[in-house]
């Protein structure tokens, strides 16, 4: 447990409200997974515990999966809130380790964060809409996704991590 | 110069795994859109990612002042030379000895990514003797948009001294036998000096000025005046350094510990000063004997040893062990300061006592140490620690051992004074 102060708060209250408002207009079971996520986020700012980030991601994601039925928008929404929730949540760990460290360029480095993620993801959905054809898209996909891994993989056999 | 890898944050798991999952989704379903779920965590992990080789790391920490008394504040710096464009943020863990006054109420940093230098100042205050080290420094590294973190924790820092606040006193404790050195102390023998001593009748030789005027009128015949000769004395002060617990000393045993090591240092310094010759044993948790020695070497092995052994006890760093007392100068007189924390040291005096040793004791009183009970069952427990104490005391006074009980608050002096007046009883009774 880490020493509260007020923004520590604020940011925990603002990251489980992100993650949990989209699915909470969703309704149903999306709202109670929505919720679930959202209390793990929040737990994860309050307790500086970095478990609970990768659990209240994969929540987020079974969440997201299972809005795929409601349609394209309510699916993107969840997904937004569960990116800008995490990404939240992160500012607040790293705000939480220095109570006296300036909060302002770490609120910068999050909400430019989350505008270029999310540009990303407006990006990918218009052109889906308006030009893609199902064909087209999966070999787009098969490409990145071999180049990415070939690119991890390169990477991290001459660096080795954790 | 170290050389650190990196791990990955947690979220690097879980985004990269909903990125992976989404597109695998979007190529189940063949639906481009849910291509459109993935972006926002695919750019994050690749912004995140692009850097994950090892970084170089060097840091230096620095103390303005190497020495200080209890409750200064002690400054310093420390130096971190780290590759530029890395946000860093720093923190020392906490050791008894000292607190953090700035930044408070912990010693943390978090450095911006500009320049490869950075100078980190703190402050702190030393809250007991001895010599001590600031805790395990932990230094973490990112990148502004970074997904890995580079973390390091040395426990390497050097080590500052504090000594502890001399007690004010003034009173000499007159030690059994003197040495053959010019001191202050007044000598059994007759000779030159300050101290009268007895009138005999002038004898040819007899300088001018040693005839008693008075005397003589009254005896009728040619008086002179005899003195003490000025010698010095060997003294050894005896430090109790059992502590409650097996790991770490409580907060209270290291107080009473310090207590005793300021009234032990005070009075070295006051018999120095006078030419005595002064030594030390520590009994207990740390064990160690220096052999009573005068001058400025022997006040500088002296808090050598004191700050040496207060750091030890303060770290939790010995280990229980007994030490034959017997070796100690015989003809010294031995001032032991304890708390009766531990029936050993008590055994040990009654020993020295009984083989003939001029020993006296400071029993150097906790009441004020201990937190407030809360319960009938603490307070019943202090009263039982407390009988356990008084029992040994009891034990001590009633073999002949010259005792005084001292808070730390009361005066030194008066605490010497009477032990000085018992000491005489005791041999006068002999």
């Amino acid at each position: 447990m880490i020493d509260l102060d007020l923004r520590i708060i604020l940011v925990a209250i603002l990251s489980a409200a992100a993650t949990a408002a989209v699915p909470a207009l969703v309704g149903g079971g999306i709202a109670a997974l929505g919720a679930l996520a959202a209390i793990l986020i929040a737990r994860s700012v309050v307790s500086s515990d970095e478990g609970s980030v990768t659990l209240a991601i994969v929540v987020g994601g079974l969440m997201a999966l299972a809005t795929v039925s409601h349609g394209h928008v309510d699916t993107w929404g969840v997904g937004a809130s569960v990116f800008v929730g995490a990404e939240l949540a992160a500012l607040g760990r790293r705000l939480a380790v220095d109570p006296e460290a300036p909060a302002l360029p770490e609120v910068r480095i999050t909400l430019s964060t989350i505008t270029i993620g999310l540009a990303a993801g407006a990006f990918v959905a218009l052109v889906s809409l308006w030009r893609a054809t199902p064909p087209l898209a999966n070999v787009t996909l098969v490409v990145l996704v071999l180049v990415g891994g070939a690119a991890f993989a390169v990477r991290y056999l001459h660096h080795p991590t954790d | 110069m170290a050389l650190i890898a990196p791990r990955r944050d947690r979220r690097a798991v879980g985004y990269a795994g909903l990125a992976i999952g989404f597109a695998i989704l979007a190529l189940l379903r063949g639906e481009p859109s849910d291509l459109a779920l993935a972006a926002p965590f695919a750019v994050v992990v690749a912004l995140g990612l692009r850097q994950v080789r090892p970084i170089e790391v060097s840091g230096k920490i620095h103390f303005e002042t190497v020495s200080s008394f209890e409750g200064d504040e002690v400054r310093g710096t420390i130096e971190l030379i780290r590759p530029a464009g890395l946000v860093a943020t720093m923190s020392v863990d906490n050791r008894p000895g000292w607190t953090a006054v700035d930044p408070g109420p912990a010693l943390v940093w978090t450095l911006p990514p500009g320049g490869s230098k950075v100078v980190a100042h703190f402050t702190v205050r030393a809250e007991s003797w001895g010599r001590h080290r600031l805790g395990a420094v932990n230094v973490s590294f990112r990148r502004p948009y970074g997904l890995t973190v580079w973390e390091s924790s040395n426990d390497n820092s050097p080590s500052f001294n504090v000594l502890p606040t001399p007690e004010h006193v003034r009173q000499l404790l007159p030690p059994p036998a003197s040495q053959s050195a010019a001191g202050v102390h007044i000598s059994r023998l007759v000779g030159e000096g300050f101290d009268f001593a007895e009138l005999r009748p002038y004898v040819a030789g007899d300088r001018l000025r040693d005839v008693n005027w008075r005397a003589s009128a009254r005896f009728e015949q040619l008086q002179t005046n005899r003195r003490h000769p000025d010698r010095s004395g060997e003294l050894v002060l005896l430090l109790d350094t059992f502590v409650d617990g097996v790991g770490t000393a409580s907060a209270t045993s290291q107080a009473a510990l310090a207590r005793a090591a300021r009234a032990a240092w005070s009075i070295a310094q006051l018999h120095l000063n006078v030419q005595d010759r002064v030594g030390l044993a520590t009994q207990g948790r740390v064990v160690t004997q220096l052999r009573p020695r005068s001058g400025d070497r022997a006040r500088y092995e002296l808090l050598q040893t004191l700050l040496t052994v207060g750091g030890m006890v303060t770290a939790g760093e010995s280990a229980v062990s007994r030490h034959r007392l017997n070796r100690l100068p015989a003809g010294a007189l031995l001032i032991a300061f304890t708390p009766l924390l531990d029936q050993r040291f008590a055994i040990d005096l009654l020993a020295l006592h009984r083989a003939g040793r001029p020993v006296m004791a400071v029993v150097v009183e906790l009441v004020d140490l201990l937190p407030p009970t809360t319960n009938q069952a603490e307070a019943l427990a202090r009263r039982i620690f407390q009988l356990g104490i008084d029992e040994w005391r009891e034990d001590l006074v009633s073999a002949g051992v010259p005792l005084a009980r001292w808070t730390g608050d009361a005066d030194l002096t008066g605490v010497l004074g009477a032990l000085n007046r018992l000491h005489r009883t005791v041999r006068v009774s002999r």
